[in-house]
């Protein structure tokens, strides 16, 4: 028993995601789907944490999330596995906190900061991009510079300029928000012209 | 192999997976800068990481990994085939009842010491340890009432962090020799209330030791962390301290309404309304301070008295977070109540955006500029509008039926100009409440 196991969890590592995820859709496999939410178990428990704010209630939220996720793969295809899980976990903590009456208001915002996609940096981009880094508040562009093209952690980038952490990183996501505002406009002027 | 190719074509940041050990490690500064940049910077990417960050914060050190592991288990046992799974019932029955005895014995052992306390009386002679900052220091032998054998012990666990604590304090007491002496409890109310009074007032009793009014007992000018009588503690724990002082923001402008606490179902304190507060804790717990709209910050509790300290810095990334609360029924509704951010006021007959909530609400979260009025002045709260949708579809007639700061109106008033179009419903009317 044991030995058959080993021998599908080297299997599993091998696998990617969406794979496992098919082996269970298609073919049940309950041990396939573990093993993919053993990969993200971290990250659930922490966002978990983040929004229950008590480690026995996000434990249990843990496991109450792996019950969702087993009933609805049956009936949703998934396409990226994390992000879907990303969002199954986020909805069934703020569904506890509304079951428990502790209304928290929880933001939709941040999302907004992410971008997408990775902007493929050819001349004409880059171009653009220099023009919006140019239109960006000093402290932005220069929170920004050190954390992409110097490559320095919040808390170096900190001690650099004397700011909080939290400031550096409400910095660096305010900056690449409005690169990315300031990145469509432009191409969308472009597109009108 | 497979899983890199399909990673990297998502993005840098999801091609290394961080567990919740680099998380710790990031949370207690033990990551090299080329670490931290590495994990901020898929943080960034990824805003299930980004999150997961945040909730780990809370953790002690050491505690996540504990935490995951039992969380495995628990994954494992429940996709464990059918069979095996009465084993497991037993199993959790055992644990069950185990638990349930160590919690009523652990409970048990949390109120010895107050059963302790009104021992005095009757046991003699006692054995009295005074634990202080720099070791363990005992009182000076007194020849009269009843005899109490004072033993030196070195406790070097304790003495570290005593020793932390002292050293952040900057106390510059050093560490006194006391001879090894017996000394004299002098009569102990034989009916005295319960808890730390009575240990007090024995306390004053004992020669060269003196207990503040903040409740801080000192012995030899050094401050007494743990008391121990025949081998049992005497507070709970370590003496509480009282610690007072104000919770600030970077403008030294009080914060009113802060919470600090050590433990999430520990009791907290508020502070007044010109943000002071009076909070008992033992040095080196870790106390919690949360305001709405700041960072929270994480902190030991003999840091309190250090005004920089406690002072928090704004919530940037909150002060952001806007909430559309839509009147009126939406096909949306269902995915609404998952978000936890709406209220569900049917209202059927009122005018609704041409695109659907949805599309409105995201409108509004990603164009809604934040004035400055409302973040120097940490303003939260709603504006209502209602107006009427002209043939058009455009929302004229704008009115504020619920106003919260002028350039709050302002903005949301522009808002609701600028957005997309409404229909017209049965009374042609229509409700918006915007949230800052």
């Amino acid at each position: 028993m044991s030995f058959l196991r080993s021998i599908r969890g080297k299997k599993a590592e091998s696998l990617d995601d969406e794979a496992l995820v098919k082996a269970y859709q298609e073919g049940g496999d309950l041990q396939a789907l573990a093993d993919v939410y053993e990969r993200y178990m971290d990250l659930v428990y922490g966002l978990c944490l983040r929004y229950l704010e008590d480690p026995e209630l996000a434990r249990d939220a843990v496991m109450g999330v792996f019950e969702v996720i087993v009933r609805d793969l049956t009936k949703y295809p998934v396409e990226y596995f994390k992000s879907w899980l990303y969002r199954v976990t986020k909805n069934y903590c703020l569904m506890q906190l509304r079951s428990t009456g502790k209304g928290k208001i929880v933001e939709f915002g941040p999302e907004l900061v992410y971008l997408e996609e990775e902007l493929h940096l050819n001349e004409e981009v880059y171009g653009k991009l220099e023009k919006c880094m140019e239109a960006l508040p000093e402290e932005q562009r220069r929170t920004i510079t050190l954390f992409y093209e110097e490559n320095k952690s919040y808390q170096e980038i900190g001690a650099l300029t004397g700011q909080e952490w939290s400031k550096v990183r409400s910095q660096i996501q305010n900056g690449r928000r409005n690169l990315k505002i300031c990145m469509e406009r432009r191409t969308h002027v472009q597109k009108g012209v | 192999m497979f899983k890199k190719e399909s990673d990297s074509k998502r993005g840098a940041g999801v091609s290394q997976r961080f567990t919740a050990l680099d998380i710790e490690r990031y949370h207690h500064g033990l990551m090299t800068g080329a670490e931290r940049h590495a994990l901020e910077r898929a943080a960034l990417e990824d805003p299930f990481l980004e999150e997961a960050l945040e909730g780990y914060a809370s953790l002690a050190p050491g505690q996540a990994a504990g935490d995951l592991a039992a969380l495995r288990e628990r994954l494992a046992e429940r996709v464990r085939p059918h069979r095996k799974r009465v084993a497991w019932w037993v199993a959790a029955a055992a644990v069950v009842v185990l638990g349930g005895a160590g919690i009523v014995a652990y409970r048990m052992s949390e109120k010895a010491p107050g059963a302790v306390a009104m021992k005095p009386v009757a046991v003699t002679p006692q054995a009295v340890t005074l634990d202080t900052a720099a070791g363990v220091a005992k009182p000076n032998a007194v020849p009269s009432g009843q005899p109490l054998a004072v033993e030196r012990k070195s406790r070097p666990a304790r003495k570290k962090i005593a020793t932390k604590a002292r050293a952040l304090a900057t106390t510059k007491a050093p560490a006194t020799e006391i001879d090894s002496a017996t000394v004299a409890m002098a009569t102990v109310p034989a009916a005295a209330p319960a808890g730390n009074v009575v240990a007090e007032d024995a306390l004053k009793k004992l020669p060269g030791v003196a207990v503040d009014k903040d409740g801080n007992v000192v012995a030899q000018g050094e401050r007494v962390t743990r008391i121990r009588v025949n081998g049992k503690q005497f507070f709970p724990a370590s003496p509480k301290t009282m610690f007072q002082n104000r919770v600030i923001d970077y403008n030294h402008q009080p914060i009113p309404g802060a919470t600090l606490q050590v433990g999430p179902t520990d009791n907290y304190v508020m502070t007044d309304r010109k943000g002071y507060f009076r909070f008992n804790a033992q040095d080196s717990q870790r106390v919690v301070v949360t305001a709405v709209g700041y960072t929270s910050k994480e902190l030991y509790a003999y840091q309190l008295n250090d005004l920089a300290a406690v002072q928090l810095s704004p919530d940037t990334s909150r002060l952001n977070e806007v909430v559309v609360v839509g009147y009126g029924t939406s096909k949306t509704g269902l995915a609404r109540k998952a978000m936890g951010a709406y209220h569900a006021v049917t209202d059927t007959n009122a005018a609704q955006p041409l695109e659907g909530w949805s599309n409105y609400n995201d409108y509004i979260s990603s164009n809604l500029q934040l004035p400055d009025q409302a973040i120097v002045n940490h303003i939260h709260g709603e504006v209502d509008l209602t107006f009427e949708v002209d043939e058009t579809g455009k929302p004229v007639n704008i009115s504020v039926a619920k106003s919260l700061c002028d350039s709050c109106d302002a903005e949301a008033i522009r808002l609701l100009q600028q957005g997309p179009g409404w229909s017209k419903g049965k009374k042609a009317k229509g409700k918006l409440k915007v949230k800052f």
